[in-house]
């Protein structure tokens, strides 16, 4: 028995989903037109099962009971984001003041040993907590427990594929200052930005170039890897 | 006259002119309305978010969470809706990045930093954020299936057929060509009508 044709999967389908004219093998190959012909079903199973997929009742009454727990945090919204991973991994948090605001914030009660801030600045300032454009700047600061520059990085992506910030792990040591280690980065174009900060006993992996991909290398390694939140720039 | 100040207990489905509808939710923003924009958002993209979040996670719970903080932020962010977007875009994007944030977070916890060698997608080079493989053991076929891909073939694959999303509107809330999400598209298609043969659903 002959191999069945595979031209739709290898170009068909491709060529349909470009809306190109098809060439006449596709009217007339019974393996092609079966092929399409199951596509055409998979396709309207997926929205019989998607009109399935429904919220919960309740939702909206979930969202504004949520929106109402959650206002008097608003003014830190823009960096908000960012507390709930932090949180799940058991570490501290604590806000740069907004402009105009009273002083820096404070530290996360539990005392947790690590902190991580993030704003975005205008020299030594900063001058925004929400709303991220592309020019602004992103300045992470981590306290970390270790005072080891080897034993630390920091790694910025971008959309998680394109890593735009590395220091530590044997290359650039991170910047020390005032017993933390900092990034800041230009965020020239509009995507999520994402931090990983890196804590290890021994030698950090250099960055290979995704979020994912070091953060394994990372692992792999031994170290603790701790994942942000993006930050959306739009 | 305004599909809401028609009839404001039942602010316009997708189904009817989306033009329109975003134009009225503009509308109830200009007047300051922020609760009544965010409600009709929610009545015209609520159940296409939740079917984004829940296609992405294919986790009820989680869905029904990250589905909800979709819409806390976007009330959050609506006094600075910049308008470079339909709604629609601008809602879809929030989900994207939420519902891979919950995907990344959910494994961290399983501590199941998969690698792309255990991807059964060879020819897709997006990274690897497949779900708990025992948790998707309990799913109906398609929904197992779907699991089996990588999460942004899956939900190019969603997009485009549940939601009948262009591959430039795709392209928008990812970030990429419309060219490499419709060869994602298409290479997946065949992917899932194995997966599917395989587990004896016949199309
Ligand atoms: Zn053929």
């Amino acid at each position: 028995m002959a191999e069945p044709c595979t031209r739709w999967d290898a170009e068909g389908r491709l060529a349909t989903e470009r809306g190109e004219t098809l060439d006449a093998h596709f009217a007339a190959c019974p393996d092609c037109l079966a092929a399409r012909a199951a596509d055409a079903a998979l396709s309207a199973r997926l929205v019989e099962t998607g009109a399935r997929w429904q919220p919960p009742g309740d939702w909206e009454a979930r969202v504004f009971a949520r929106i109402a727990r959650e206002a008097p945090a608003r003014r830190f919204s823009w960096w908000y984001a960012l507390f709930p991973a932090l949180a799940a991994a058991g570490l501290a948090v604590f806000f740069f003041a907004p402009r105009g605001g009273g002083g820096p914030g404070s530290p996360d009660p539990s005392g947790a040993g690590f902190e991580v801030q993030i704003g975005v600045v205008d020299g030594a300032q900063v001058v925004r907590s929400e709303n991220p454009k592309p020019g602004d700047t992103l300045r992470l600061t981590a306290r970390v427990p270790t005072r080891d520059p080897a034993r630390v990085a920091i790694r910025i992506y971008r959309d998680d594929r394109t890593l735009i910030f590395a220091c530590g792990g044997g290359e650039v040591p991170c910047s020390l200052a005032d017993d933390a280690v900092r990034a800041e980065v230009l965020m020239t174009a509009p995507g999520a930005y994402r931090s990983i900060i890196l804590t290890g006993a021994g030698p950090l992996p250099a960055p290979a170039g995704t979020l994912d991909a070091d953060a394994a290398a990372a692992r792999a390694a031994g170290a603790s890897v701790t994942l942000g939140e993006a930050v959306r720039v739009w | 006259m305004t599909p809401t100040e028609d009839n404001p207990t039942t602010p316009p489905r997708a189904s009817s002119d989306p033009g329109a509808a975003e134009q009225a939710v503009l509308a109830l923003l200009e007047r300051d309305d922020r609760r009544g924009a965010l409600t009709a958002l929610m009545r015209l993209y609520g159940d296409a978010i939740y079917r984004h979040c829940y296609g992405t996670l294919l986790d009820a719970d989680l869905a029904a969470d990250v589905h909800q903080t979709v819409f806390v932020e976007a009330w959050r962010d609506l006094p600075r809706f910049s308008g470079r977007s339909s709604f629609k875009t601008w809602l879809f994007a929030i989900a994207r990045h939420r519902c891979l944030d919950a995907l990344k977070i959910g494994r961290r916890r399983r501590s199941r930093f998969t690698t792309d060698d255990d991807a059964p997608e060879p020819a897709d080079p997006a990274r690897d954020a497949e779900t708990d493989l025992a948790a998707r053991s309990m799913l109906p076929p398609l929904e197992n299936c779907l699991g089996g891909l990588r999460a942004e073939s899956r939900t190019a694959v969603l997009l485009r057929f549940q939601e009948s999303m262009s591959y430039e509107d795709m392209g928008k809330l990812t970030g990429e060509l419309a060219g490499s999400l419709q060869a994602r598209v298409a290479r997946a298609m065949p992917v899932l009508r194995k997966c599917l043969e395989a587990a004896g659903v016949s199309l």
